[in-house]
C-alpha cells in the first residue's frame, strides 16, 4: 500500500490531520510547561485522567470524558491550593499526583472496574479518532493559537515573572489559570491521540529542542511549533514506511532531534 | 485618602505572612517627586513593605493608599500599572527573552496602537542607554544590564512611582553608581517618585536621597 492509497482510508487521513494539527500547535503548551515548571503537573493530569476513567467506567459514563472532567477539576484545585497556600504549582501538583493515583486504585478495586479498561485511557491511537475528535482537536488548536497570539504580551509577562506581570496591570491570576487549563486539555487530548506515555514527544520535546536554539520568547514559541510539526509529519510517514506505530515513530524522531539539539548546544557553548 | 502631596501613604499598617507578623503599626509617607531609600538589615520587612504597596501582600491592619486609591480597591486595580516595580531577584534565567521583549512587558496592558507602544519602548531604552541590549538574550546579561532593562520596562508603563527592591545588591561599584545615576535622572527629568529599598552600605551613603531606616517591621 503506497502513501496515497493509505490516505484514501478515512481513519488514516483523520489520524494524519490530527497529528499534524497537534504537532504544529500543541508544543506551545509545552513552552508553558517548561517555563512554569509544570512537568509534575503533566503526570498529575495523567493520574487524574486515570481516576476519571475509573469513575466513568464505574458509573457507565464515557471514560475519556470523565478523564477530561477530572483533569479540569484537578487543575482548578491545584491553582486554588497553590494560590491559597503560597506553595509552588509543582509542589501542589505532586500532592495531587499521589492523591489521584491512590484514589484511582481505590475506585478500581472497590467498584470492580476492570483495570485493563481503566488503563486503556493511557494508550491512545491516532487511527481511532472520530470526525468529532478531529474537529475538537482542530478547534482546540485554534483556541491555543488565538490565546497565544492575541494575548502574547500579557502571556509573555506572566511567563517572565508573575509579580512583575501583576505590577504591570496584568490579571496574572486569570492568565495563569488559563495557561493551566490549556496544559490540562492538551494532555487529555494527546492521551487520546498518541497515549499518555508518549505524549511528551509532541508536548514537551519540541519545546526543549527549541529552548536550545531560540533567542527570543517569540522565537521560542515559533521554533517549538516548527519542531513539533516536523516530528509529527516525519513520524507519520516514517511509521507508514517502516510499518511501526505512528506514536513510536514520532517519539523516536523527537528524541533524535533532542539529541541533535544537545550536540548543537554543546558546540554553540564551546564557540561562545 | 492620600494626604495632599503624598503619593504613598501608609497609616499604622501591619502585615502578617503565614501567621508571622512582618510589619507592625508602620506609618510611612512619600511625597510626589521624592526619592527615598528605605534602609535596614535583612529581615527588617523592607521587601514586604514594597510588596504591600504593590498589593501583593494583604494588610492585617491599617490603611495604605497609593496615588489616592486604597490598595486592594477597584480604583487601585485600575491604577496599579502607574507603579513600576523592579524586583530583587534576577528573573527568568534560562528562558530566551530578548532584551527588547523584557522592556515590552511594560507596555503589555496599555491600550495604545502598536506603533505608539514601539515608540515608548524605543524611547525608554534610549533614555536608560540600553538600546544596544535589545537583541541580546536577557539571561546572558550582567546584573547591571538586567537592571537597566528593568528600569526601561517600568518607564514604558509611564509610571508615577518607581519601586525598586535591592536593585544594586549584586552589582559592582561602577554599575551601582550607574543605576543610581539613572534613577536620579528619571526622578528629576520625569518628576517620578522613586522608592528604593536596600541594605547596601554604599547606597546608604547617598546624600541626594531621603533615607528611612527600618528595623524589625517598623521604622526606627
Amino acid at each position: 500500500m503506497n502513501i496515497l492509497q493509505a490516505f484514501s482510508y478515512a481513519p488514516i487521513l483523520r489520524g494524519f490531520l490530527a497529528l499534524v494539527i497537534a504537532g504544529c500547535v500543541f508544543p506551545m503548551t509545552g513552552v508553558f510547561i517548561l517555563r512554569l515548571n509544570l512537568v509534575t503537573l503533566r503526570f498529575t493530569l495523567m493520574h487524574a485522567a486515570l481516576l476519571g476513567a475509573a469513575i466513568g467506567l464505574a458509573l457507565h459514563v464515557d471514560p475519556l470524558l470523565a478523564g477530561l472532567v477530572l483533569d479540569l477539576a484537578a487543575i482548578a484545585a491545584i491553582a486554588r491550593v497553590a494560590r491559597e497556600s503560597g506553595l509552588t504549582l509543582g509542589y501542589v501538583a505532586t500532592f495531587f499526583m499521589v492523591l489521584t493515583i491512590g484514589l484511582a486504585f481505590a475506585v478500581i478495586y472497590k467498584a470492580g472496574v476492570p483495570s485493563k479498561d481503566a488503563f486503556g485511557i493511557l494508550w491512545g491511537s491516532v487511527y481511532s479518532l472520530s470526525r468529532i475528535d478531529l474537529a475538537a482537536t482542530a478547534l482546540y488548536a485554534l483556541a491555543i493559537i488565538v490565546f497565544v497570539t492575541a494575548l502574547f504580551p500579557r502571556v509573555s509577562a506572566v511567563l517572565f515573572n508573575r509579580e512583575i506581570a501583576f505590577a504591570s496591570g496584568v490579571n496574572e491570576r486569570a492568565l495563569t489559570t488559563a495557561i493551566l487549563l490549556f496544559v490540562g486539555i492538551s494532555v487529555a487530548l494527546l492521551m487520546k491521540l498518541i497515549g499518555a506515555l508518549l505524549l511528551d514527544s509532541i508536548l514537551l520535546l519540541p519545546a526543549i529542542v527549541a529552548s536550545f536554539t531560540a533567542r527570543s520568547a517569540r522565537g521560542f514559541f515559533v521554533q517549538a511549533c516548527v519542531v513539533g510539526a516536523f516530528c509529527s509529519i516525519a513520524g507519520f510517514f516514517s511509521s507508514l514506511a517502516l510499518d511501526v506505530p505512528a506514536s513510536s515513530a514520532v517519539t523516536v524522531i523527537a528524541a533524535c532531534l533532542l539529541g541533535a539539539g544537545l550536540i548543537y548546544r554543546r558546540i554553540a557553548r564551546r564557540r561562545s | 485618602m492620600t494626604p495632599a502631596g503624598a503619593c504613598i501613604s501608609a497609616d499604622a499598617i501591619s502585615v502578617a505572612i503565614d501567621g508571622h507578623s512582618i510589619l507592625h503599626d508602620l506609618t510611612f509617607r512619600v511625597n510626589r517627586g521624592e526619592r527615598v531609600i528605605v534602609a535596614g538589615p535583612n529581615g527588617a520587612g523592607k521587601t514586604t513593605l514594597i510588596k504591600a504597596i504593590l498589593g501583593l501582600h494583604p494588610l492585617s491592619a491599617g490603611t495604605l493608599s497609593v496615588l489616592g486609591a486604597l490598595v486592594g480597591t477597584r480604583e487601585w486595580s485600575r491604577r496599579r500599572r502607574e507603579v513600576g516595580y523592579v524586583n530583587q531577584e534576577a528573573v527568568s534565567v534560562d528562558f530566551p527573552y530578548s532584551g527588547r521583549e523584557v522592556v515590552e512587558i511594560g507596555t503589555c496592558t496599555l491600550s495604545l496602537p502598536r506603533s505608539e507602544k514601539e515608540r515608548r519602548v524605543r524611547e525608554a531604552m534610549d533614555a536608560i542607554g540600553c538600546t544596544h541590549l535589545q537583541r541580546r538574550m536577557y539571561a546572558r546579561l550582567s546584573g547591571g544590564e538586567k537592571q537597566k532593562l528593568s528600569i526601561a520596562r517600568c518607564l514604558c508603563q509611564d509610571p508615577s512611582i518607581l519601586l525598586l527592591d535591592e536593585p544594586t545588591s549584586s552589582l559592582d561599584p561602577a554599575s551601582r553608581r550607574e543605576v543610581l545615576d539613572i534613577l536620579i535622572h528619571v526622578n528629576e527629568s520625569r518628576a517620578l517618585t522613586v522608592v528604593l529599598v536596600s541594605h547596601d552600605s554604599e547606597v546608604l551613603a547617598e546624600k541626594a536621597w531621603r533615607i528611612e531606616r527600618m528595623e524589625a517591621g517598623s521604622f526606627a
